[in-house]
């Protein structure tokens, strides 16, 4: 949920409530307020009783008192049918053709010595009248009071959150591999401006702990390759002894092999470090049949002692924009591949269409988990060959130029495919 | 021929110094960029074999320098950066080649005869072993007057074996000569011996000079 709908539902719902409690409330007030002053001014007219009685002198008088007077009612006294207090009664009104609410009050009186009950009466049908045209006067007031608030509280928020919305626009594009300019509005709000400073130091932090670690991975290995090279020309140099007996010459092979295997190591983490970290440019546009032509006479130097052959079939050509070198390292190592795990006299395929480039070899199955074939240091326990990098890195570079690279078993052959 | 080795990494630098005196080279070293200047001001070098990262500086300034002052003498970039840009960098400056570390030290003087031939017009192109004489130009293989036809493997082979002519070479050493930048990816060189083996049988007679060390690696005898 934004926060800008998290705040104005909020007021509606604060609102509704204030509205749907009020109304009840208002009402039960107002009528009490309005029979209050009903019932005061009926006990002014009570008041005047002794005022209106003097002038009756006989029964004749009372009778046209009342019929003149249709808000008293005047009747024989009885204990039990009277009542102290004002009370309310409905009445059907002739005129208004309804039932009505009158209030009264009842007072006993003795008039020409007999004991009477004399009843005021007052309509209260002005009384639901106003209240009911204040009650509508009050919700529309407060319907508008609510929907205004509602609004200003949203478009204050609006702005208010503005800034907010800008920083989060800025972490979504920042990129820590371009390390994009600075942020430098100033803001007017403090608490954003506290805000933006953290995010300015958590970012530097953020920058200057992956530029170390960048610098770190390329400086360790390019350090690495200085000792490599001493103890290398060293042993070259060892080798060159006269008198060397054959034991202490394949004590040299072995140590050979092991600086030999490290350095490959170190080369190929330097350049998965490199891709991982976006150093390389893929600006340049080349011809793939042209890199597997290459590729292939590079390699006979490995496929024809085996006696190998490699058939290459491309009907259409693919041009394609990336690293040259990158991408032909990739099908170098495909092939070298599938060279390596090919029994001699094999005939190994390459197809190449505008839509993929495949590498078959005929082969037994692979004896491990086709899903760790791409994962780093992954390789059979079994097979001595490699150090687990090769294809990962292929795999790394085909991504680096937006293609698949995938492996399957069809038809006792090994198929690497890249889909362009 | 002179050479000057530009290399502060000082057993390394030893090294370079052993293995290439050996094959009559006069070698002088320097360990940082105001040493070589003084050396390159004061004597020609038909060869210099440049470190790029040193003390006081980039080598890669000195390689500025020398063209400046018009003596790109045959330079060997050797650098502890293996990347693309450096290479392409250095060649574009005017380096004559660029090898990076860890090298094999039959590779570099390989290089070093290289740069010599292309720089000399009058330089050898012809090298002449026992019955067989090997045309570097034309690529071609002659055995007691007979030309013997070879691939290309073959030949990079036999002119890597007679450049370092009396000296062991490791299976290993030929392997990423021959093998390039393939080497990367390559674990297992006894493939090598079957192209050994074949060469050896086209360099009739000559070739019983070529030995096989303890199965560690094959040697021309001088």
């Amino acid at each position: 949920m934004k926060l800008l709908n998290y705040s104005a539902q909020k007021y509606l719902i604060f609102s509704i409530i204030l509205v749907a409690l009020s109304i009840p409330i208002f009402y039960l007030v107002l009528n009490k307020l309005f029979i209050h002053s009903v019932d005061e001014s009926l006990q002014q007219q009570a008041v005047l009783i002794p005022e209106y009685t003097k002038h009756i002198a006989s029964e004749k008088d009372l009778i046209l008192w009342k019929n003149l007077d249709w808000d008293v009612a005047i009747s024989p006294f009885s204990a039990e049918s009277i009542i102290d207090k004002p009370y309310t009664i409905e009445e059907y009104s002739k005129i208004n053709k309804e039932y009505e609410q009158y209030r009264i009050l009842q007072k006993k009186v003795v008039l020409l010595n007999k004991e009477y009950v004399i009843a005021f009466k007052s309509s209260l049908i002005e009384n639901d009248d106003l209240i009911k045209a204040v009650l509508g006067l009050l919700i529309t007031l407060l319907i508008l009071l609510t929907a205004g608030s509602i609004y200003i509280n949203y478009y204050i928020s609006k702005k208010l959150w503005a800034p907010f919305r800008s920083i989060l626009d800025y972490l979504k594009i920042y990129d820590l591999d371009k390390g994009d300019k600075e942020w430098n509005e100033k803001l007017r709000i403090s608490e954003f401006n506290e805000l933006t400073d953290s995010v300015k130091g958590l970012i530097h932090r953020a920058e200057k702990t992956y530029m170390a670690q960048k610098e770190f991975t390329e400086n360790a290995s390019h350090e690495l390759q200085t000792p490599l090279a001493v103890i290398k020309s060293k042993l070259e140099l060892f080798l060159q002894e006269r008198d060397l007996s054959e034991q202490q010459s394949l004590l040299i092979e072995d140590m050979n092999q092991a600086i030999s295997g490290l350095e490959k190591l170190n080369i190929n983490l330097l350049l998965l470090a490199k891709m991982d970290n976006g150093q390389f440019q893929l600006n340049e546009i080349f011809n793939v049949s042209e890199i597997v032509e290459q590729s292939v006479t590079e390699l006979s130097f490995l496929a024809d002692p085996e006696e190998i052959t490699v058939n290459f079939k491309h009907h259409e050509d693919y041009e394609l924009a990336g690293n040259r070198q990158l991408y032909s390292q990739m099908i170098k190592n495909l092939l070298i591949n599938a060279i390596r795990y090919s029994d001699k006299a094999s005939v190994i395929d390459i197809v190449l269409n505008n839509q993929e480039l495949i590498f078959s070899n005929p082969g037994l199955p692979i004896p491990f988990d086709e899903a760790k074939l791409f994962r780093r240091f992954s390789k059979p326990s079994s097979a001595k060959k490699g150090n687990g990098l090769g294809l990962s890195i292929s795999k790394k570079i085909a991504e680096l130029h937006h293609q698949k690279l995938s492996y399957s078993y069809l038809n006792d052959a090994h198929h690497f495919r890249i889909d362009f | 021929m002179k050479i000057l080795i530009i290399e502060d990494e000082k057993s390394l630098s030893d090294s370079m110094v052993s293995y290439l005196s050996k094959e009559s080279y006069l070698c002088e070293t320097a360990f940082d960029l105001t040493t070589a200047k003084e050396k390159i001001a004061l004597f020609e070098y038909d060869c210099i074999l440049l470190d790029i990262m040193l003390p006081d500086g980039n080598g890669l300034d000195l390689l500025e320098y020398l063209k400046k002052a018009h003596k790109m003498d045959g330079v060997i970039i050797i650098s502890a950066k293996n990347s693309v840009e450096d290479r392409i960098l250095s060649l574009n400056i005017g380096a004559d080649d660029y090898l990076s570390k860890p090298f094999h030290l039959a590779e570099l003087s390989a290089r070093i005869q290289a740069v010599i031939r292309r720089r000399k017009l009058n330089g050898q192109n012809i090298i002449h072993y026992g019955d067989t004489l090997l045309d570097i130009q034309a690529k071609s293989l002659s055995v007691n007057g007979e030309p013997v036809e070879l691939t290309k493997t073959e030949f990079e082979l036999y002119l890597f074996l007679l450049i370092n002519k009396g000296k062991v070479i490791s299976k290993n050493a030929i392997a990423e000569h021959i093998s390039g930048e393939s080497a990367l990816f390559l674990d297992n060189f006894d493939v090598i011996y079957a192209h050994v083996k074949n060469l050896k049988k086209k360099l009739g007679d000559s070739g019983a000079h070529l030995k096989t060390v303890y199965g560690v690696g094959y040697k021309l005898e001088s």
